[in-house]
């Protein structure tokens, strides 16, 4: 009975087994592999960014304190022999009252105090702020070239009273490409490695699941400005005038070969 | 009395006769159900019924579990790159000073690393406010200190409301008042990342980098120029010896290896160039910054261009974070494969975010010999036995007839 039974079943299993199994995602078979890929490439150009904030009794006299610090710094970047292309990004402008950041402070806390009044203690009586003098802002960001001349520009905009400056980065102008040829070179790569990783293991690579995880592994992100306090004492007075900027040495700021790179991690199918 | 005393009676020795033949038709019964009949024809539809019952699990051919073998190699080789990264910084009440005080040093030290086979970049170049950390972490007493009295305050005031007379109220605690904590000074910062070839000249830099007056200075570590190739011919001789277990194994066990079911290779611990690099202004930026954008008066600045700016720092000295917007910045395995650990960036500790690349895969000490570059693979093969295809009864699913 036994025999039989195992005669039945075996039958049975031969006959399943003939008809070829659907590929699903249960039945197929894959490999995993990271594909790298990496172009060197030279930076085309330098993004720097700053602030100018200047206050005085006047918004008027504060915004002309402004001006000269712009015009400063336009015509001593115009100085720089070396620089081919320079654009100035005024990416906000405002004028705005500044109050005594004391009165400011002892308002914020007599709302604390009224707001959880406990036995014993007495509503505290707000005062009114009056504007202390007027800040008027600037903030911009500068794109140059050739991206070895950031140093230079940075230092002639701290000589003409930007602050705040910051490089950063650098832009390559057909970057979208460079990126490609990086993520081209990271699939070839992928299929290159899985090929031979399947050789090795006596495999077949017959085709290639799941395309979407490709991502660019170089720093990169978007250049910005810097951001003014606009609202109630505006930004701390402290160190706006600490006095007339002095001559500032121009500063080498080597750009090496920048690797833009790529990575992609397909999974394959194999036999 | 004799008949009643003497032995057993005639009804209650049928009682007993019928109970009997009642059991054993019962017995009977029931082995009679426990006995499986079949023949070739009913088969597939007994095993079928079975299943519709959900009695048993469908009886499955032999099948072996794949043989999964492991193996790790490991490539060594030396490496032809030192990573150094070294930072200047000056501070001062005049913003331009400390710009100045740090371009001298960032000229001195290019000019002093220059005889070297050095590649420089510059991953950061700015200046910003230091204020007094005192009067910070006082701040932030003060603060914590105002939500728990508010949270005090609202607790008593639920029990009056509640009228519960029993529940003790929290005693009142001191207010503590915060300060304007204004900038003491402007912080004017660069750092570069050099790469030294051939790395036994790391230590002359770095030598000569504190001469020339940079703040810190670090071995980041070694990188391979080659480092994919290296990394396929690790993984390349793992996948071998991998197979040629698994081939042993079957040769001694006298089975035929199959297909390859399952396939593991670690994966290569770096994607991106190792170390930090300089940050590329990426397409969003481009749009952002694309023309003159020129608004007077009191109006908040366009969000698409201020949206990630640097701290902006308030009145009583708080503060906002900056935000990186799209810097690459993430962890990746260290190794591959080895137990799937996650590590941290290492960031130097600095306070700034500056995005670099997040594979320190090679990070080493100051010693510069061969590195090794280590991959696992596990292979998992079909492999075939003489009972292949047969239906192994087993005891809690099926019942042999």
């Amino acid at each position: 009975m036994q025999l039989r039974l195992l005669g039945v079943a075996s039958l049975l299993i031969l006959a399943a087994c003939e008809a070829k199994p659907e590929l699903n995602e249960e039945t197929v078979k894959t490999l995993a592999v990271t594909g790298v890929g990496e172009v060197e490439v030279l930076p085309d150009q330098f993004v720097l960014s700053g602030a100018i904030i200047k206050q005085n009794d006047t918004s008027q006299v504060a915004m002309n304190n402004v001006a000269d610090i712009v015009n400063d710094m336009q015509s001593g970047v115009g100085d720089i022999a070396a620089l081919k292309s320079s654009e100035f990004n005024f990416a906000s402008v405002n004028t705005v009252g500044v109050k005594d950041p004391q009165c400011l402070l002892f308002n914020q806390e007599a709302d604390r105090t009224n707001n959880t009044l406990r036995r014993g203690e007495r509503r505290v009586k707000k005062r009114v702020c009056e504007d202390q003098s007027q800040q008027a802002s600037l903030t911009f960001s500068f794109t140059g070239s050739p991206p070895e001349q950031a140093g230079v520009a940075m230092a002639r905009f701290s000589k003409a009273g930007a602050i705040r400056l910051r490089l950063d980065g650098y832009r390559i102008d057909n970057i979208d490409e460079i990126e490609l040829q990086a993520g081209e070179l990271a699939v070839k790569n992928a299929r290159n490695k899985a090929d031979r990783l399947a050789a090795a293991a006596g495999a077949n690579i017959t085709g290639v699941l799941d395309l979407d995880s490709y991502q660019a592994t170089y720093d990169q992100r978007a250049a910005s400005a810097p951001r003014v306090n606009l609202s109630g004492a505006g930004e701390t007075s402290a160190l706006l005038d600490g006095g007339e900027p002095v001559d500032v040495t121009d500063m080498n700021l080597e750009v090496g070969l920048q690797i833009v790179s790529a990575s992609i991690a397909l999974e394959f199918t194999y036999e | 009395m004799n008949r009643r005393g003497g032995g057993l009676g005639f009804w209650p020795a049928l009682t007993g006769a019928l109970i009997g033949a009642a059991g054993l038709y019962g017995y009977m019964q029931w082995q009679e159900k426990d006995r499986l009949v079949l023949d070739w024809g009913h088969a597939e539809d007994y095993i079928e019924f079975l299943e519709d019952e959900g009695d048993i699990d469908p009886a499955e051919p032999f099948k072996a579990e794949p043989l999964t073998v492991k193996a790790s190699a490991e490539v060594r080789d030396v490496p032809d790159i030192a990573v150094i990264t070294a930072s200047m910084s000056a501070k001062d009440t005049l913003e331009s000073r400390a710009v100045d005080d740090v371009a001298t040093r960032v000229n001195a030290v290019q000019a002093a690393i220059a005889k070297f086979d050095v590649d420089v970049s510059v991953t950061d170049a700015k200046t910003t406010r230091k204020y007094d950390p005192i009067c910070h972490s006082e701040n932030q007493e003060a603060r914590q200190r105002h939500v728990q009295i508010n949270s005090d305050h609202w607790f008593n005031k639920r029990l009056d409301q509640k009228g519960d007379t029993k529940t003790k109220r929290r005693d009142p605690k001191p207010r503590i008042a915060q300060k304007i904590c204004s900038a003491q000074s402007i912080e004017a910062r660069t750092a570069l990342v050099i790469r030294v070839s051939p790395p036994d000249a790391a230590g002359n830099v770095l030598q000569a980098l504190a001469d020339a007056g940079a703040d810190s200075s670090q071995l980041y570590g070694y990188d391979f120029s080659n480092y994919d190739a290296l990394y396929q011919e690790a993984a390349a001789k793992a996948v071998s010896k991998a197979r040629a277990k698994a081939e042993m194994i079957a040769r001694h066990a006298k089975a035929d290896l199959g297909e390859i079911v399952e396939f593991y290779v670690g994966r290569p611990a770096r994607t991106g160039r190792f170390g930090p690099q300089p940050t590329i202004i990426n397409k969003s930026s481009a749009r952002s910054n694309r023309g003159p954008s020129y608004s007077v008066g009191f109006a908040p600045p366009p969000p698409a261009i201020v949206r990630e700016a640097p701290s902006v720092q308030y009145w009583d000295g708080s503060s906002v974070d900056e935000i990186i917007v799209t810097a690459s910045k993430r962890v990746v395995s260290k190794s591959g494969h080895d137990g799937d650990k996650q590590y941290d960036l290492d960031d130097e500790g600095e306070e700034d975010v500056v995005p670099t690349s997040q594979n320190n895969a090679l990070q080493m000490s100051l010693l510069s010999g061969p590195k090794s570059i280590r991959v696992s693979a596990s292979l998992s093969y079909d492999y075939k036995t003489v009972i292949d295809g047969s239906v192994v009864p087993q005891e809690d699913n099926y019942r042999s007839p």
